[in-house]
């Protein structure tokens, strides 16, 4: 599995003009890895993540799957949104084996697709919650639905858009734990986009930070040797946060520079959101 | 936390330091049995409060209070069982929790039961009480009006118990009471059966609702496809779509010349032209905004789960704007019964319109009156009947309901 992704624009028309979303990335992930983009708001990496998911395509460059263009969406290609989207006329169990409906091999299987999807229920610790429908599980309870019903389709790459921004911070840090011991033991190549530093050294193999629109690749940051689970407590996770956050403060100055009132801007808390 | 089970429900108070409890201590202290035990609760968040059979409404109220407080508990050690979970010393004791929540949850299943129960005739007893009102009210009206001042014709404006023998006779109900009015034309009926089908009423019905299920059915199938083209394709809402609104605000009505033209004076034919026209649009209109108002995030997330085309149609689509759909089928039904009360009050052919038709002809304003309330009736029977149920079911499905109090 191999991502590449050559020389991608991306431009927006919109009534007031062009707006050029991505000004040329480019970009390879390798199986396996836990790829996090950060960088401040407006900077695409969000349209990155939909033209991978296939949602969107690029107005320049390509993106390439195992050699593969992309062109629309696909099990291979499973996105986690912000929202859990979880289908509300289907319980846990059944969203998560929805995906496998997609599957030629487990066609007029119904036992084998039970029997997956309740080993991703497991895998995200809703064994017993099978038969629930998704408004009587809590917030938390149905993003993991959402995470297995991704993960059940076993695709070669889990794409993630901001998927635990909308949780409270304490149900944050746990799908955090859940999310780093899936991946240490499905090591499936994951795709997290995030604007939270934090959350980014917490989880990923590596950090792309993009820049202030038009976004482009201002730095990477490789994390494989920074050692799991890793709390923020120890000292080069702090460290690193640091080194992070200081590759994003002029950014996110940018975006503030653009987005407030001259003169008079608030000026940014060194490190910005984080 | 193991407390919250067991408590009793009245002394409330004690929930709270309870739940402080749970939200402090989440995934520090590996207290694996307690969340694990408790964390089925989330399932239905009101699960574990016992409701005492005999409770009042007051207790019912208690209740509600309660649940939203275990709500808050289940939350909090949901969070704590994925924090238990990842230290990863779990050894849950999952059939202990079961079986306290599936008795837990009959137990609440029995007494949410009796609560609808309970409301559904609170329900009624306030609806009956203000019928009652109201004909009290009419049968002033009528006693100042007509009997005392008699300022109103009494065959204009006749009282509650006449339009009520009225009824009672055109059921053929009379043939038991010894009341009966011969049928001109007609020998006295030998059983009851008889007498019903020498009266009007149950046979104009028949006859309606037979035409109502025809031209709904056909308003239906062909209006359904049409507004999942126009859900589907701009080019079909530029054209079916919008020809569709705007023959929508039509009155029905309109129609019954053209149908008089095409179809004759007499017969079903004009009738069921004008049900299927006053229906047809509406259901268009509303099964195109039922598929087009789906959040698109659910579609998105059906694409993204390999479903497209036709089974993001039957696997997403259609199941997201289901209750859409219903809200725009019972508007294509009322539409339908309007209209073909209309076209039956014009075109010679039986019904219950026909019935208004010809009581107006002879005058009798208790007879118009009575078949006033049949059709309200036959109104909220069919909403009570096929459409309540399947919204109430839609809503408990999708956790729509418990809005109200």
């Amino acid at each position: 599995m191999r991502i590449e992704v050559e020389g991608v624009r991306k431009v927006f028309k919109s009534r007031l003009g062009q707006v050029v979303a991505l000004g040329g990335v480019d970009l390879s992930i390798d199986q396996g890895e836990f790829v996090c983009f950060v960088g401040p708001s407006g900077c695409g990496k969000s349209t990155l993540c939909n033209m991978l998911a296939g949602f969107d395509t690029p107005s320049e460059g390509r993106i390439t799957l195992d050699g593969q263009t992309i062109k629309g969406p696909s099990i291979e290609r499973a996105m986690m949104f912000q929202e859990p989207a979880l289908f509300p006329w289907l319980n846990a169990r059944q969203n998560v084996a929805f995906g496998l409906n997609s599957l030629p091999e487990l066609k007029n299987k119904p036992d084998e697709k039970h029997a997956i999807a309740d080993r991703f229920l497991k895998m995200v610790h809703l064994a017993q919650f099978g038969g629930a429908q998704p408004h009587e599980l809590s917030g938390g309870m149905r993003q993991r639905v959402a995470l297995a019903r991704a993960l059940a389709v076993d695709p070669k790459v889990l794409l993630m858009d901001e998927p635990f921004a909308a949780l409270d911070a304490q149900t944050r840090d746990h799908l955090h734990i859940e999310l780093q011991t899936i991946w240490r033991e499905t090591r499936k190549t994951i795709v997290f986009v995030t604007h939270n530093v934090r959350e980014a050294v917490t989880l990923a193999t590596r950090i792309v930070v993009f820049t202030a629109r038009p976004g482009t690749i201002k730095a990477e940051f490789n994390l494989e040797e920074l050692e799991f689970p890793r709390s923020g407590a120890a000292s080069v996770v702090n460290e690193t946060i640091a080194r992070v956050q200081s590759a994003l403060r002029d950014e996110v100055a940018k975006v503030e520079a653009r987005e407030y009132d001259q003169p008079g801007a608030p000026t940014p808390v060194a490190g910005g959101r984080a | 936390m193991e407390s919250i089970k067991s408590m009793p429900l009245r002394p409330q108070n004690n929930s709270v330091p309870n739940s402080l409890e749970a939200t402090t201590s989440p995934s520090t202290t590996p207290q694996v049995t307690a969340p694990q035990a408790i964390a089925p609760q989330a399932i239905a968040p009101h699960t574990i409060a016992d409701v005492p059979d005999s409770a009042d409404t007051s207790d019912a109220l208690k209740h509600d209070k309660s649940s939203r407080q275990s709500g808050a508990d289940a939350r909090s050690s949901e969070a704590s069982a994925v924090g238990a979970s990842a230290v990863g010393t779990a050894t849950r004791p999952i059939t202990a929790g079961q079986a306290n929540t599936e008795s837990g949850t009959t137990k609440k299943v029995i007494a949410e039961k009796a609560a609808a129960r309970r409301a559904f005739w609170s329900d009624v007893a306030i609806r009956a009480a203000f019928v009652a009102f109201l004909v009290l009210l009419w049968h002033t009206a009528h006693y100042v009006l007509v009997t005392r001042t008699q300022s109103w014709s009494g065959a204009l404006f006749p009282a509650p118990s006449q339009v009520g023998r009225w009824l009672w006779d055109g059921f053929g109900l009379s043939y038991f009471t010894g009341n009966y009015d011969k049928v001109p034309g007609h020998e006295l009926p030998q059983s009851f059966l008889e007498a019903i089908m020498q009266k009007d009423y149950v046979r104009s019905i028949g006859a309606s609702i037979y035409r109502l299920v025809w031209g709904y059915a056909i308003a239906v199938v062909i209006g359904f496809p049409l507004g999942l083209l126009v859900a589907r394709f701009s080019l079909a809402e530029k054209t079916i779509g919008w020809l569709s609104l705007s023959l929508q605000s039509l009155p029905s009505i309109c129609w019954i010349p053209l149908a008089l033209l095409w179809f004759g004076r007499f017969g079903a034919a004009p009738i069921l032209f004008v049900t299927v026209m006053g229906a047809l649009f509406a259901t268009v209109v509303s099964v195109a905004d039922g598929i087009r108002n789906v959040p698109p995030l659910l579609a998105r997330a059906g694409r993204t789960l390999g479903a497209d085309g036709v089974r993001l149609y039957s696997s997403v689509l259609l199941p997201a704007a289901l209750p859409g759909i219903v809200t725009g089928l019972k508007i294509g039904w009322s539409f339908a019964w309007r209209s073909l009360m209309a076209a039956e009050l014009i075109v010679n052919a039986g019904g219950l319109g026909f019935l208004l038709q010809r009581d107006r002809e002879f005058g009798d304003a208790e007879g118009v009156l009575a078949t006033i309330l049949v059709i309200i009736v036959i109104g909220l029977g069919v909403q009570a009947l096929v459409f309540a149920p399947t919204e109430r079911r839609l809503q408990n499905l999708w956790g729509l309901s418990g809005v109200r109090s």
